[in-house]
């Protein structure tokens, strides 16, 4: 599993290339043109880092507060499909620096898995950046830590095998 | 050639450390039956090697017993530090005559005796040669071509047959080795005054070779002609020195093999060093070092491919040079893989290194115990036996197979032959090389473009360039080498692919080699010349030696990173990718013509739970412990491709669900038992990782779950989803048995559908829209 003579791997041989970058004043609208793509229907939402003008790191726009910024003013039943019309003019305006969330945790390409692991733990995010001279250079998702988890106790004790239960 | 490892100029600390483990762990694991099939394969080399090396030594016009020195000392340290299992290091008959072509007219023009010219020349081969390998040059063996490795061979073998014809009448010539038809016609002029007693003996030997080889290819053919010429030469007396110039010369007459070892010697031009004579052999010590590193490395990669054994060029390259640097101090002179002795090693039974050495030891005991017996070897038999060998080095199917390959392998082939019969052999190489270069360069010196058209089952299709038909988006790929031979015009000639439609245009550059500064000059000037249309640039395929000349270049900055997608394992990964944001690009124009306003919305009735929903998601019993948990989501996590980590529904005896377990909550859970310092290694992390695993997860669950009726719609599943911490909404019936999971992105295809924003443009809409999920009870 891991890529390096010293028996540990680096975030920089797992994490994942494969991610959108977005500027902060691009607006939900054209945001919503992004997700609604049938190309990411098949692999999922893809992780939406958002970079500044220079290229750094700023943030990133979670799915939950794309969701939560368009349904914003929407009123309950039995208005709500009214409502949610009347109000899509003002919310698809909304733009991407207002609503993402720049408290991402991050760590360098050469950060271990221990680093990360306790880096995930510590935060309250599904992802940590990797991030190399203030550039995003690839993302580490709790599913990729949990694949590593996965491998390097159930997979490497047991050859995959499931483990009687004890007690 | 290609494949001998990396060109990089850094210096490799691993190349040091492998060395000494390597050797312990290879201590550690052999057996006797390694040591019994290793003897056996050594004398087995050294029986053939012993009478090679004595008449390899004769190429060089060294006396023969240096030939046996280096088949001992260069032997066992190029052995032990090099790489491969079966290489057997020593003298070679073309790196003998490159030596010959280098250092026989020197001892008069300095004054200093041939033999320690040659260990100065093998000390500096030894050094360039362990430069090359701690500089991890292990690649520029494929700047040398096949065609340029055959026609020099030929050229070496036709160079040493001709020279050693003079052994075989017994005369004396004083003529540059390596211009061929000086020595031709030097020779021609001496028939009349052959020694015909020395004829016979030649004449013997090539009979004797040439017939048991046709008897047995396994019989010791070398050995036994010489033997039988040395007996017969001394059972006739014709080496007595009172038959003047009839006389047959013996080994004894031009140095005698004294029954001693090599020992440490210091080389005199080490120690008193003459820069004008190093400096006159730098060209030729580079030329002989290549041309001992490429003959080492596709030996060795021959037998490797018999054996299986994955080699490593550059450790090989180390052990090729440190046999030539010690054996410099050891009386040797250069040497390198000996494709005849390698091939007997491995198919007599070799099984490890320690063949190769065996071979050294047996040498060493013919020396101590033979050598009176090798003293009387003629002459003449030795160059009899090397005429054999130079016939092999001319591989008549190879010249014919290299021949028929093209022009440019004729091209290469004929001006490596006959440079070198012309010229001094260290240029010939060099000849080849640049014309192999010049040729490649010619071949490859352009940039191939098509386009990819995306097919309706979301594959690629590969068109030739500018045939495709009008589109918003084109996509043109790139193929071939982008350095500024081939860049001329390049950026009018990309022009040509647009039409008036055209919007945004994605390069895949993902195949593009050597791009330079001059490439990323036209690159900018196309970008350029679309921003002045109004068309957007999207790069794809992007690798890290393009990212680099794009970040220096600026354009970069230029194109920006959200328009730039990186290269991935997957193929057309970064294209697809590269495709959808062309395509959104084209979308967000059109709605920048429409403001959001503007856009009919009708109110279509909201869609239920279970007209978005998956019904398909993994279910477990809520009575298991953590191992088990992780274990079932590993193998869930095997079947669904998606980015976002997926929750794993717990449910109670009755089916009824029962709590959610989140993958950050086991991450968490597992990551409490790491201590704060940093672990060693993945091992230990791992041990630490599964400490928890007893703990039963229904401790951990989240029970307070995001759940909705089939009924809800699509607005109280986005709420939901809103107020919880899942990245899924869980679909229940009246029981809380639960029927199926909308994700976020199933909440946000259905909400881009109720505003009206999809794409109705149908070219980006590819794909099957069902999620792939594994249904387990």
């Amino acid at each position: 599993m891991n890529n390096n003579s010293s028996g540990r791997t680096l975030l920089k041989d797992i994490m994942l290339r494969r991610y959108l970058r977005l500027g902060e004043s691009h607006t939900l609208h054209e945001v919503m043109g992004f997700l609604i793509d049938k190309h990411f229907e098949k692999d999922g939402l893809p992780f939406l880092v958002v970079i500044g003008t220079e290229g750094e790191f700023v943030g990133m726009l979670e799915a939950k507060a794309v969701l939560a910024a368009l349904l914003e003013g929407v009123q309950e039943d039995p208005d709500a499909e009214k409502s949610l019309l009347q109000s899509a003019p003002v919310n698809l305006n909304k733009t991407v620096g207002h609503i993402m969330n720049r408290n991402i945790p991050s760590l360098p390409p050469e950060a271990t898995l221990d680093e990360a692991f306790r880096c995930i733990r510590n935060s309250n995010t599904e992802a940590i950046t990797v991030i190399d001279n203030g550039r995003v250079v690839g993302i580490i998702s709790a599913r990729i830590l949990f694949e590593q988890a996965s491998t390097l106790t159930v997979g490497a004790l047991t050859g995959g095998v499931i483990p009687p239960a004890q007690g | 050639m290609a494949g001998f490892g990396t060109a990089g100029m850094e210096i490799s600390a691993q190349s040091f450390k492998a060395l000494p483990s390597n050797l312990i762990e290879r201590g550690f694991n052999y057996g006797k039956s390694d040591l019994r099939h290793d003897a056996m394969a050594g004398l087995t080399v050294a029986v053939m090697g012993v009478p090679q090396a004595m008449a390899y030594a004769l190429i060089a016009g060294l006396p023969p017993v240096y030939g046996l020195y280096t088949s001992i000392v260069a032997c066992i340290v190029a052995a032990l530090s090099g790489s491969s299992n079966h290489l057997v290091t020593g003298p070679t008959n073309a790196l003998c005559m490159v030596i010959l072509s280098l250092t026989a007219h020197l001892p008069t023009k300095y004054g200093v005796s041939l033999i320690e010219i040659v260990f100065l020349l093998t000390l500096m081969t030894g050094l360039i040669q362990m430069a090359f390998g701690f500089l991890k040059m292990g690649g520029i063996v494929r700047y040398v071509s096949n065609s340029v490795v055959v026609g020099f061979t030929a050229g070496a073998g036709i160079l040493i047959a001709i020279n050693q014809l003079k052994n075989v009448l017994g005369v004396k010539l004083e003529v540059h080795a390596e211009r061929f038809h000086e020595v031709f016609m030097a020779t021609i002029a001496m028939i009349p005054e052959a020694n015909l007693r020395a004829v016979g003996i030649g004449v013997l030997t090539i009979a004797v070779v040439i017939v048991l080889k046709k008897i047995s290819g396994k019989l010791p053919g070398a050995l036994i002609a010489v033997i039988a010429a040395g007996l017969l030469s001394f059972a006739m007396g014709w080496h007595n020195p009172e038959l003047g110039s009839g006389k047959v010369e013996i080994v004894r007459d031009i140095q005698p093999i004294t029954g001693t070892l090599n020992r440490l010697h210091l080389p005199e031009l080490v120690a008193h060093p003459n820069y004008e004579l190093t400096r006159e052999l730098g060209a030729g010590a580079l030329a002989l070092a290549l041309l001992g590193l490429i003959e080492a490395a596709s030996i060795a990669r021959a037998v490797a491919s018999s054996s299986g054994q994955r080699l490593n060029f550059t450790r090989e390259f180390i052990g090729q040079g440190a046999g030539n640097v010690v054996g410099s101090f050891f009386s040797c002179f250069a040497g390198s893989g000996s494709f005849t002795r390698t091939a007997v090693c491995y198919q007599s039974g070799g099984r490890t290194r320690m063949a190769a050495v065996f071979s050294a030891v047996w040498t060493a005991l013919t020396v101590l115990l033979l050598a009176d017996l090798a003293n009387f070897i003629p002459k003449a038999s030795l160059a009899g036996l090397l005429i054999v060998i130079a016939y092999s080095m001319i591989e008549k199917e190879r010249l014919k197979l290299t021949w028929r390959s093209g022009a440019n392998s004729r091209l290469v082939l004929g001006g490596t032959l006959a440079s070198t019969l012309i010229l001094p052999l260290e240029y010939a190489i060099f000849v080849g090389v640049f014309l192999s270069i010049v040729l490649l360069l010619r071949v490859t010196g352009s940039t191939d473009l098509t386009q990819l058209v995306q097919a309706p089952d979301s594959g690629f299709e590969e068109i030739p360039f500018n045939r495709a038909a009008p589109s918003e988006v084109v996509t043109v790929n790139m193929e071939g080498d982008l350095y500024f031979a081939a860049v001329e015009d390049l950026d009018y000639e990309l022009v040509r692919c647009l039409t008036p439609k055209t919007r945004v245009v994605v390069l895949r550059m993902k195949r593009l080699r050597a791009v330079g500064s001059t490439a990323m000059a036209i690159l900018a000037h196309y970008y350029e010349l679309l921003s002045s249309r109004g068309i957007y640039l999207v790069v794809c395929g992007i690798e890290e030696q393009l990212i680099k000349v794009m970040t220096g270049s600026g354009l970069r900055q230029q194109i920006g990173e959200q328009n730039i997608f990186y290269a991935d394992n997957k193929l057309f990964q970064s294209t697809e990718l590269a495709l959808a944001r062309a395509w959104s690009i084209v979308e967000m124009e059109r709605r920048r013509e429409k403001p959001v306003a503007e856009i009919p919305r009708q109110a279509t009735a909201l869609p239920n739970a279970d007209t978005v929903m998956t019904r398909k998601c993994v279910r477990f019993g809520n009575q298991h412990q953590l191992r088990e948990a992780v274990w079932l989501m590993s193998q869930m996590y095997r079947r669904i491709k998606s980015f976002t980590a997926r929750p794993l529904f717990l449910q109670d005896m009755e089916g009824r669900l029962a709590g959610e377990l989140q993958t950050r909550t086991i991450l968490s859970e597992m990551a409490g038992h790491l201590p704060p310092d940093k672990l060693p290694d993945d091992e230990s992390v791992g041990s630490h990782l599964a400490k928890s695993f007893s703990k039963p997860i229904s401790q951990m669950a989240e029970t307070q779950l995001p759940v909705v009726s089939s009924s809800g719609n699509l607005l109280e599943i986005i709420r939901t989803s809103v107020r919880s911490t899942s990245c899924v909404v869980a679909v229940c019936d009246e029981e809380k048995r639960i029927l199926g999971i909308i994700d976020e992105g199933q909440m946000i295809r259905a909400l881009g559908k109720v505003l009206n924003l999809h794409d109705t443009t149908g070219e980006s809409q590819n794909g099957n829209p069902e999620i792939e999920e594994v249904g387990n009870e």
